[in-house]
C-alpha cells in the first residue's frame, strides 16, 4: 500500500494550469513554475487504476475513486478493488488523517507522524509543500547550475537536477526532465542520501481537462528492488465542485457499504 | 544456669538423639517401602526443580541474552518530535558524563543504533534488524570481537575494521541462508534517516556467525558510525544509550540505579545565547522558549507585561515576544522580523540562524528577560535540538532561573515520568502522540519494566508449576498417611513396650514426625540431583527443528537455570508438606494406651 499512496500522491500533484513560459531559465523558475501550476484552485474527482507488478509476486491490480479539494486540504479515497481492498478508504479534511476499515467499520485516526498502518509512509509525506521551497538547484564543481536542454522521446526538455534545501523531505536528490514549451514533468528520478537511483517516475500521457493538463497516465519503476514496477492510469475526471459531505467520515462509510 | 536445668537440657538432648536413632533404624528397617515413597517424593521433587529451572532459563533467554544486548538493563532514549517523531540524544557525551557521575558498577554504556527493514540478497529479501557496534576491538568492544571469533561460521572478523570494505556487515547462518548470500556478496537495504529522508545502503558480508538462539538470527552487525551517518546522526548524537552492569540480576537493584538517573536527569533551562539581528541593528541576547499552557500563561502574567502586540500571536509558528528594553536598543516593532543567530556546541567556529516575526512586547522587572526573546516554543526547539547552541552559563543568569519563571520558560528537555510496566510505557507515549506534542522529552526505562511481561510470565509459570507439583505431591501424600497408618499399626505392640519402660508420648509422635521428616528431605535432595541429571542430559541433546521453541533455546539445545534460593525454598515446602501430613497419624498413634497397645494382637 505504500507505493500506492505515494503515487497517489505524486500523480495527483501532477496536474497542471496551462500557464505562460517563461524567458530567463534558472531551475529556480522552473520550480516556481511547477509550484505555480501545481495549484489546483478548483476541486478534483476521478478514477484510478493502480496496476502493481512485484518481482516474483505476479500483478496485482487496484482500483479506486479519488476526490480532492484544495482548498481546505482535504481528500477522499475510496478503493474499489481487488476484493480484499474494497470498501476501504482514507480521508483527509487539514491536518486530520482518517484510515477506515471496511471489515471492521473503524476510523482510524493517524497522526501527522503517525505511520499508516501496514506502510512505512507517514500522514505527514502526504501533505502539499511548494517544490521551490524544499528544493533549489543543484550546482556542478563549477558553480553552475545543472540544468540542460535535452530531447526526450523526441520532444525538446529541460534537464535539471535539484538537491532538498530541508531535511525532512523523502528524497534528498531529484533529476527532473520537463517539456520545454509547457514545463510539464516528462521524468523524474529520485536518489536517496547516499545517492543511489531508487526510482524513475515517467509521465507517459496528458490530457486538458476545462484548461488544465492531468497526467493520465504514468509508470513508476522501483530501480532499487528491480522488477517492480507500477502503472497508474487516471479516467472519469472532472473539475467540477464537489459537494462539501463528500469529505466527511459518513460519506466515506456509505461509499463503503 | 542451675544444676537442674542442666540436667534436664542433657536428658532432652539424649532423648533427642535416641528419635533420631529410631526413627532412622524405622526407615531401614522397611527399605522396599521407604524406598518406594522416597522415589515418589524425589520424582514429585525432580518435576518442580526442572520446571523451575525450565522458566527461569526462558527468562534468563529474554532479560540476559537478548533484552541487556539490545536495551541494556537501563536504557536512556530521546525523543523528539517536530511534525516526525524521531529518536536521538543530540549530546551524547553530556548524558554519559551524567550516567558515570550517578551510577556505580557499570560495565558498558553502548550506543543503541539500529535500523529495522528488509535486506535484499541475492534474489533473495527478508526483514533484519541492522545493529551498529563499535569496531574499535582493543578498546570495550573486546567482548564483541571474541564472540565473532567464537561463532565464525565463514569469513575473517578483522574485516570488520577494514576500511577499504564498505559498509562490512556480519550475518547470521539462517539469515546468510534466507537472503542467498555468502562471505563478498553484497546486501542492499532501503530505510529512512531520522529526519525521514530515503536512504539506501550497500552492505559487504565480511562473516557469518552462529546464532545461539533463535532471536539472534533476525539481527546484523555493522560498524556503528557507519551505520550512524548513514540513518542521519552526527557524531554527537545517538539513538538511545544502554547502560549494562556487572554481574547484575536483580531487577529490584535496577529499578533503584534508574530512579536515581531518573533524578539526575531533571532538565536544566533552555537558552539559546545570540545576536539578535534587525535591519543590520545588532544586539547580544538571550533566547528562551515560552510555553503556553494555562500554568504558564498565568505564570507569564504575573512577571510579565504586554506593552504591544498580542500573547497569540507571539506564541504562533515563527513568532516572538521581545523584551522592552532589546525592542527599546534595537528599535524593534511588533510586526518586524528579527534575525537571531548563535554559536554551534558541536561545531567549532559555526554559527546558525534562524527568524522569528515579533508578535508582541513585554516589560518584566527581571532585567534578564526585559533584555531577552522568548520564541515560540516549535521553533525554539527545533532549532535548540537540531542545531544545539553553545552552553550558557546559567549562574551568571541565575535570577531567571527561579521557580517563578519555571512554568512559562521551556526547559532543554521534559523529563518523561518512569513507567514501571509495559503497559504503562506504551499509555504514556501514546499520551504523548495523541495530545500532538511537540518538543524535546528524554525517557528512563529498565528492560526489567518494559518487558514487565517477561517477569509475570515467569511468576506465572512457577506458580502453575507449583501447582501441578502440588497436585502431584497430593497423590503421593495419600500414600505416606496410608504407610504411617500401616506402619503405626504394625508397630502398636512396640510403641507400648518403649512406652512401657518410659518412652513420653510426645517422643512417640516426634518419632513418627522425624521418620517423614527424613524420609522426605534424603527424597527431596535425590530429587534434586535427578533434576540436575536430567537437565544435564536434556541440554546436551540438540533439537533438530526446535519450531516456535527456538526461541527458548541455545543453540538448539533447551537452557536451564537453576537457582539455589529456589531449590532450597521448594525443599523446605516439600518437608513441611510431609511434616503435615504426618503429623496427625504420629499424634494418634502416641495417644494410645500403653496397655492397650500391649495387647494389640493381629
Amino acid at each position: 500500500m505504500y507505493k500506492i499512496f505515494r503515487i497517489f500522491f505524486i500523480s495527483f500533484t501532477m496536474v497542471f494550469s496551462i500557464g505562460g513560459i517563461g524567458q530567463a531559465i534558472t531551475i529556480q523558475d522552473i520550480l516556481k513554475e511547477l509550484d505555480k501550476m501545481m495549484k489546483m484552485g478548483t476541486d478534483f474527482s476521478a478514477r484510478v487504476d493502480i496496476t502493481q507488478q512485484k518481482a516474483g509476486q505476479g500483478v496485482k491490480k487496484y482500483e479506486s475513486l479519488y476526490y480532492r479539494r484544495d482548498k481546505d486540504d482535504a481528500f477522499l479515497i475510496v478503493m474499489t478493488a481487488p476484493s480484499s481492498e474494497a470498501g476501504n478508504g482514507y480521508l483527509r479534511v487539514g491536518d486530520n488523517f482518517w484510515m477506515y476499515r471496511r471489515n471492521t467499520r473503524t476510523f482510524q485516526h493517524i497522526n501527522r507522524d503517525e505511520t499508516i498502518s501496514g506502510t512505512d509512509m507517514r500522514s505527514g509525506d502526504l501533505e502539499m509543500r511548494k517544490m521551490s521551497e524544499l528544493y533549489e538547484g543543484a550546482k556542478d564543481e563549477n558553480g553552475k547550475e545543472i540544468l540542460s536542454e535535452d530531447v526526450l522521446g523526441g520532444i525538446p526538455v529541460y534537464r535539471f537536477e535539484i538537491r532538498a534545501k530541508v531535511r525532512d523531505v523523502t528524497y534528498p536528490k531529484q533529476i527532473y526532465w520537463v517539456r520545454k514549451d509547457n514545463f510539464l514533468p516528462l521524468k523524474c528520478e529520485s536518489y536517496s542520501l547516499s545517492g543511489t537511483l531508487m526510482q524513475t517516475d515517467y509521465y507517459l500521457s496528458y490530457t486538458t481537462v476545462q484548461g488544465r493538463y492531468v497526467v493520465v497516465r504514468g509508470m513508476f519503476v522501483d530501480e532499487f528492488e528491480k522488477g517492480n514496477r507500477t502503472i497508474m492510469e487516471i479516467s472519469g475526471i472532472s473539475l467540477q465542485k464537489l459537494d462539501d459531505r463528500i469529505f466527511t467520515k459518513a460519506y466515506l462509510e456509505n461509499l463503503s457499504r | 544456669m542451675s544444676e537442674k536445668n542442666v540436667q534436664s537440657r542433657t536428658k532432652k538432648r539424649r532423648f533427642g538423639m535416641l528419635n533420631f536413632r529410631i526413627a532412622l533404624r524405622n526407615l531401614l528397617r522397611q527399605k522396599r517401602r521407604t524406598i518406594l515413597l522416597g522415589i515418589a517424593i524425589a520424582f514429585g521433587t525432580m518435576i518442580l526443580v526442572f520446571s523451575d529451572s525450565f522458566v527461569s532459563g526462558m527468562s534468563d533467554i529474554i532479560f540476559n541474552r537478548m533484552l541487556v544486548y539490545s536495551s541494556g538493563h537501563i536504557q536512556i532514549s530521546q525523543i523528539e518530535r517536530f511534525g516526525f517523531r524521531r529518536e536521538v540524544i543530540r549530546d551524547k557525551d553530556r548524558m554519559i558524563n551524567t550516567i558515570n557521575e550517578n551510577l556505580h558498577n557499570i560495565k558498558q554504556i553502548n550506543e543503541s543504533v539500529t535500523v529495522i527493514t528488509r535486506a535484499i540478497g541475492n534474489g533473495r529479501s527478508d526483514a533484519l534488524v541492522f545493529v551498529g557496534v563499535p569496531y574499535d576491538y582493543e578498546d570495550e568492544d573486546e567482548d564483541m570481537f571474541e564472540y565473532l571469533t567464537e561463532s565464525l561460521v565463514a569469513g575473517n572478523p578483522y574485516d570488520y575494521t577494514n576500511k577499504n570494505i564498505n559498509n562490512p556487515l556480519v550475518v547470521y547462518e539462517d539469515m546468510a541462508k534466507g537472503l542467498n548470500v555468502e562471505v563478498g556478496d553484497f546486501v542492499r537495504a532501503r530505510f529512512q534517516t531520522i529526519y525521514g529522508q530515503t536512504q539506501a545502503q550497500r552492505f559487504t558480508v565480511i562473516a557469518i556467525i552462529k546464532a545461539a538462539s533463535a532471536f539472534e538470527s533476525m539481527v546484523a552487525y555493522t560498524p556503528l558510525d557507519m551505520l550512524k551517518e548513514a540513518v542521519g546522526y552526527q557524531p554527537h548524537e545517538t539513538m538511545a544509550l544502554n547502560i549494562v552492569f556487572e554481574n547484575l540480576r536483580n531487577p529490584a537493584i535496577v529499578i533503584e540505579q534508574a530512579n536515581k538517573l531518573h533524578q539526575a536527569l531533571q532538565p536544566e533551562l533552555g537558552v539559546i545565547g545570540g545576536e539578535v539581528n534587525i535591519r543590520g541593528r545588532k544586539a547580544d541576547a538571550l533566547v528562551f522558549g515560552i510555553m503556553t499552557n494555562e500554568n504558564a500563561v498565568t505564570a507569564f502574567e504575573e512577571n510579565a507585561r504586554i506593552t504591544g502586540g498580542s500573547f497569540a500571536s507571539s506564541v504562533q509558528r515563527n513568532g516572538a515576544m521581545v523584551g522592552r528594553g532589546l525592542a527599546n536598543r534595537l528599535n524593534i516593532r511588533v510586526g518586524d522580523s528579527i534575525t537571531v543567530g548563535y554559536p554551534l556546541k558541536f561545531q567549532e567556529n559555526k554559527t546558525s540562524s534562524f527568524s522569528l516575526k515579533v508578535g508582541g512586547i513585554f516589560e518584566s522587572e527581571n532585567d534578564i528577560l526585559n533584555s531577552a526573546v522568548l520564541a515560540n516554543f516549535y521553533d525554539f526547539y527545533i532549532n535548540f535540538a537540531e542545531d544545539m547552541p553553545q552552553d550558557v552559563d546559567l549562574e551568571k543568569y541565575e535570577t531567571v532561573t527561579s521557580d517563578e519563571f519555571k512554568p512559562f520558560l521551556a526547559r532543554e528537555w521534559e523529563l518523561l515520568e518512569r513507567s514501571p510496566t509495559a503497559e504503562h510505557l506504551q499509555k504514556k507515549l501514546r499520551d504523548l502522540s495523541a495530545a500532538r506534542w511537540r518538543g524535546v522529552a528524554v525517557d528512563v526505562n529498565t528492560m526489567y519494566e518494559v518487558a514487565n511481561q517477561v517477569l509475570q510470565m515467569e511468576a506465572g509459570l512457577k506458580m502453575i508449576s507449583v501447582w501441578v507439583v502440588m497436585l502431584l505431591f497430593f497423590i503421593i501424600l495419600i500414600g505416606v498417611v496410608n504407610t504411617l497408618r500401616m506402619s503405626i499399626r504394625e508397630r502398636t505392640r512396640e510403641i507400648g513396650t518403649i512406652r512401657s519402660i518410659g518412652m513420653q508420648s510426645k517422643d512417640v509422635r516426634r518419632v513418627f514426625v522425624l521418620e517423614c521428616t527424613l524420609l522426605s528431605f534424603f527424597a527431596s535432595i535425590a530429587g534434586t540431583i535427578a533434576a540436575f541429571i536430567l537437565m544435564g542430559i536434556i541440554s546436551l541433546i540438540p533439537v533438530a527443528e526446535p519450531g516456535f521453541f527456538g526461541m527458548f533455546m541455545i543453540d538448539n539445545k533447551f537452557h536451564f537455570v537453576p537457582t539455589v534460593g529456589s531449590i532450597i525454598s521448594n525443599i523446605i515446602v516439600i518437608i513441611l508438606i510431609t511434616i503435615a501430613t504426618a503429623y496427625f497419624p504420629a499424634k494418634r498413634a502416641s495417644k494410645m494406651r500403653v496397655a492397650d497397645a500391649l495387647r494389640h494382637f493381629e
